[in-house]
């Protein structure tokens, strides 16, 4: 499944800061990562762990000026942190879609779905209206709209939750793009409708063979769409590892409190859920050296952790930063 | 005896049209439902976006004008009460609310926002006050240093916490939770179930739990309620509902759940491929030809499903 | 929508019935009346000025006068005016147009002043051009209307010589009519619209520029961004045509505007429009007009919001349903 050769991307020490009160504090600190094709890779965290601010990286949409990413993203072994905005144009909707988490926001409400899945067309390709216009009805189609042509002429907010997302996948696949960016593609919709939506996922990634980085918060959401999937916590990937490999030998302290804590997986209702210490620190005061999960399992004695976090592989393809995973136990 | 008795519970709300805006329809937010809550029992209320769940709640406490129905606490009929200035219920019943940040007054310290129950319903000399308010951000492991700072110096879950100090600062019998942890980290989320189960068993309190989150439900509800259209599809324990569900609706519902098991992914998706197509070759024999949902019917001793007779 | 718009025109029935209560109790209340003002010869026998009065019901009960007022407003008779002895209607037909396309120049300058200045503005916001702008903002809202007036009239009209200093037309034009009167009218217009939409600007530019920059946050133009569509194409095609939305909807409020700004302005210009003649019959005491401009100026102010919500239910494809 996991071809080691040719990543079609490849992060490498990313470090992604944000202005605060005039000073730059890093979002993403220092994260490598390798996307394969055909793959779906997910980022797990908690809310300010870094994985928006990763997922917007790549394609450097940042809202605002007050950002600056360093280091190396290599799509198809050219640097995207290296080009002129133009040249980035030409790779973003074209080569890399995405798909963001709220799709009555994300949409343009005065502009009809079949225009604004159209408008990438405009830019990337040399279609005529009707070509367009075939391949938008095509694409509606395929993302399981049951009437793609009365959705074609629709504002967003004729369409519900569910619906609106799929156009928004509309869009991001339009040009048949190699990787596809999701950050947290479900966390607005019911249930049911995001099992829909995870299934269409997977369903077209499948048929297009693209790559996903999918950007979530829900561990269940992982395990049903992953192949490969990296943990972040504070700025950093604390663990990397196959789905597999992740859900049934976590080592990271951090991994394991999380699962410990899903209480879908605690479901018997005996006994209570883990509960991880204090909180995760504001990007102002987030520890820069050391071990930056170690304040919240002080049980855990100083001398586990490393001065310097390094990876530790622990199988092949799984590895983990800071020794004191060989150390940590539940209190 | 029931602590909470719904009988009939109906919300409905008027959609307004035409020149003099007469009303013209209505929708049927809440249409006909009954439950009762026992003393110390958590229910799970659960339903997708517009299903009717939130305003049932909200009718409960009188957030929501109540149509029809029947409310009673501890054998007695409180409908004429609800949402009225009437200590006996108001003590009784709290509400906890999703968004803990909205629901607190940002311009006052954590003191005042706790107290404010107490001040309502309790002649208390300050000192007392104090103590109580200490005791209470104590039980959700807030320190006393917290009670003179203001909301926004909290986070997400700690601001729920304070949420819940205030709701049991009367020591109520039961709280309505709507949505309680649904903003709220996987961490910070299991920290407040802890403590919405450690005051239940200090408290001896009833929950009705409002959730679209199974996971949350099935590990917090020892009884469940599924609401769809405004109505019960289908009522009964946990093994009921999470092993044996028997309205399509929740077979759907259930089958949407994520599987935290990687190994499991194809499987999961054949069977909501499955149970999709059998949503829509058997939609027709689960809901009345208005595409109401029917009266719930027994069909175990815990168990009731809304099927035609 | 009709239905909303229909409803909005009932809904002021009852409030034309409360305005003009209020108008005539004032109207009542004030002191003098038609033969008080200066506009009757000081001369005059004071024996014959009371059996005028007599002779057109001026001691009948306040309720017998309402009620023969509204009827004769429903008859299309405003009352006559006093001091020009003709029907106000006529009085209000003669000046209404002059008022009218004053009005209309003024908006259209209005636009076409304020929205460049306010795409530039949020375009380039925090940058000079957008500071400039800001400047001049506060200057014009700063600025009575009367002095801006003096100021300009003193400028192009005294100094310069650009501008006529009053009236409409000039005689030779009105004379010579076709093209050249026309052509004389707009000049006649140019610097009073022109005046007023200078400095009334403010509002529609600084609202126009935190549209713009709110919109430059918003999630569907990271979305355009997502796609590669170049910068000046999402300003054009997603940020400014979602920032127009509620501006056009000022338009209702800006006709309003400018006409009650006419009061002031057709006064300093020595305009003969409704608003001049408000001035004017104010000053001479002649309550029929007064009562019937203030009746038309209200059902304007209401007709301008509801045409500001028509064209806001027009442009956004959200207000459409129902």
């Amino acid at each position: 499944m996991i071809s080691i050769s040719g990543a079609i991307l490849e992060i490498k020490n990313l470090v992604t800061s944000f202005k605060i009160r005039g000073e730059y504090y890093a979002a993403v600190d220092g994260v490598s990562l390798s996307i394969h094709p055909n793959e779906v890779f997910a980022i797990v965290g908690e809310s300010g762990c870094g994985k928006s601010a990763l997922a917007l990286s790549i394609l450097q949409l940042h809202k605002g000026s007050a950002t600056k990413v360093e280091g190396v993203i290599e799509y198809k072994g050219r640097n995207l942190l290296a080009m002129r905005d133009d040249e980035l144009n030409g790779v973003r909707g074209k080569e890399i879609g995405m798909i963001f988490q709220d799709p009555l926001t994300a949409l343009n409400p005065l502009m009809k779905i079949g225009a604004q899945i159209e408008e990438s067309l405009s830019v990337h390709t040399d279609m005529n209206a009707a070509q367009k216009s075939e391949r938008a009805h095509e694409l509606l189609t395929s993302v399981g709209m049951e009437r793609p042509n009365l959705v074609y002429s629709q504002y967003p907010h004729e369409l519900s939750g569910g619906m609106r997302q799929r156009a928004m996948i509309a869009i991001a696949l339009v040009c048949r793009p190699s990787l596809v960016i999701a950050d947290e593609p479900t966390t607005a919709l019911d249930v049911t409708i995001q099992a829909q939506i995870l299934d269409l996922l997977r369903q077209l990634q499948r048929e297009s063979q693209s790559s996903v980085i999918l950007i979530t918060h829900d561990l269940s959401v992982v395990a049903e769409m992953a192949h490969r999937v990296a943990v972040m916590y504070a700025g950093q990937i604390v663990e990397i590892a196959e789905v597999g490999e992740l859900f049934h030998n976590p080592k990271h302290p951090y991994t394991r409190s999380l699962l410990a804590s899903n209480p879908s997986l605690e479901s018997t209702g005996e006994g209570l859920l883990h509960v991880i210490k204090g909180m995760v620190p504001s990007l102002d005061r987030m520890p820069r050296q050391g071990c930056r999960f170690a304040p919240r399992m002080p049980w855990i004695s100083p001398e586990a952790h490393e001065s310097s976090p390094v990876y530790h592989t622990v199988a092949p393809g799984h590895e983990v930063l800071c020794g004191c995973y060989e150390h940590f136990r539940f209190e | 005896m029931a602590l909470l008795s719904v009988e009939d519970l109906k919300v409905y709300f008027p959609i307004k049209g035409g020149i003099f805006a007469r009303t013209l329809d209505y929708v049927r937010a809440v249409d006909s439902v009954s439950f009762d809550i026992e003393p110390g029992q958590t229910v799970g209320l659960i339903g997708e976006s517009g299903s009717g769940k939130s305003t049932t709640g909200r009718a409960i406490v009188g957030l929501s004008k109540i149509t029809a129905g029947k409310i009673s606490f501890d054998g007695e009929d409180i409908t004429k009460y609800v949402g009225k200035n009437r200590s006996s219920y108001r003590r009784g019943v709290q509400m906890i609310f999703q968004d803990a940040y909205s629901s607190l007054d940002p311009k006052r310290r954590v003191l005042d926002l706790v107290a404010e129950p107490l001040r309502n319903f309790e002649k208390l000399t300050k000192a007392e006050e104090r103590r109580r308010v200490d005791e209470l951000l104590e039980i959700v492991g807030l320190g006393p240093e917290n009670a003179i700072k203001y909301p926004h110096e909290f986070s997400g879950g700690q601001r729920q916490r304070i949420g819940i100090a205030r709701a049991v600062a009367l020591k109520p019998r039961l709280i309505i939770a709507d949505e309680p942890v649904s903003a709220l980290d996987l961490s910070v989320q299991a920290q407040v179930l802890n403590y919405l189960k450690h005051i239940q068993q200090e408290f001896k309190l009833a929950y009705l739990f409002i959730s679209h989150d199974l996971g949350v439900v099935k590990y917090m509800c020892d009884h469940l309620l599924i609401m769809h259209r405004g109505r019960f599809v289908e009522r009964g324990g946990r093994a009921d509902i999470y092993e044996n569900p028997t309205h399509i609706y929740t077979k759907q519902l259930i089958a949407a759940i994520p599987d935290p098991d990687p190994e499991k992914k194809d499987d999961s998706m054949a069977r909501r491929a499955r149970i999709n197509q059998e949503y829509e070759t058997l939609k027709t024999m689960h809901y009345d030809p208005n595409g109401r949902v029917y009266d719930l019917r027994a069909v175990s001793d815990t168990h009731s499903v809304a099927l035609p007779e | 929508m009709w239905k909303t718009v229909i409803r909005r025109l009932l809904i002021l029935i009852p409030q034309l019935v409360v305005l003009s209560l209020f108008i005539f109790f004032i109207a009542q209340y004030m002191p003098g009346d038609a033969l008080t003002g200066k506009s009757v010869d000081p001369n005059a026998d004071p024996q014959r000025l009371e059996e005028l009065r007599q002779q057109w019901g001026f001691y009948d009960p306040w309720y017998v006068k309402y009620v023969r007022w509204v009827g004769n407003i429903f008859k299309g008779d405003l009352g006559r005016s006093y001091t020009h002895q003709v029907p106000v209607t006529q009085v209000i037909s003669d000046r209404a147009g002059n008022t009218f396309w004053l009005g209309l120049m003024t908006v259209f300058f209005q636009y076409l002043i304020s929205i460049p200045l306010g795409i530039l503005s949020g375009r380039y916001h925090d940058k000079i051009p957008d500071r400039a702008i800001t400047l001049y903002s506060y200057v014009a809202l700063a600025m009575p209307t009367v002095v801006a007036c003096l100021l300009s009239i003193f400028t192009f009209s005294f100094g310069l010589k650009w501008f006529p200093f009053g009236g409409t037309i000039s005689i030779e034009a009105y004379a010579a009519g076709g093209i050249q009167a026309f052509l004389s009218r707009i000049h006649h217009m140019i610097l009073p619209a022109l005046t007023v939409a200078l400095i009334s600007t403010t509002s529609i530019t600084q609202f126009l520029r935190s549209e713009i920059v709110d919109y430059e946050q918003s999630d569907f133009v990271t979305t355009a961004r997502s796609k590669g569509v170049p910068k000046r194409v999402i300003y054009s095609r997603h940020i400014f045509r979602n920032s127009m939305i509620p501006v056009s909807s000022f338009m209702g409020y800006s006709i309003v505007g400018v006409l009650t700004g006419a009061i002031f302005t057709e006064s300093v210009f020595g305009y003969p429009g409704m608003g001049k003649l408000f001035i004017d019959s104010v000053f001479s005491r002649d309550y029929t007009v007064v009562n019937a401009l203030i009746i038309f100026f209200a059902i304007l102010t209401v007709l301008g919001t509801l045409l500001s919500d028509v064209i806001m239910s027009l442009v956004d494809p959200r207000l459409k349903v129902k």
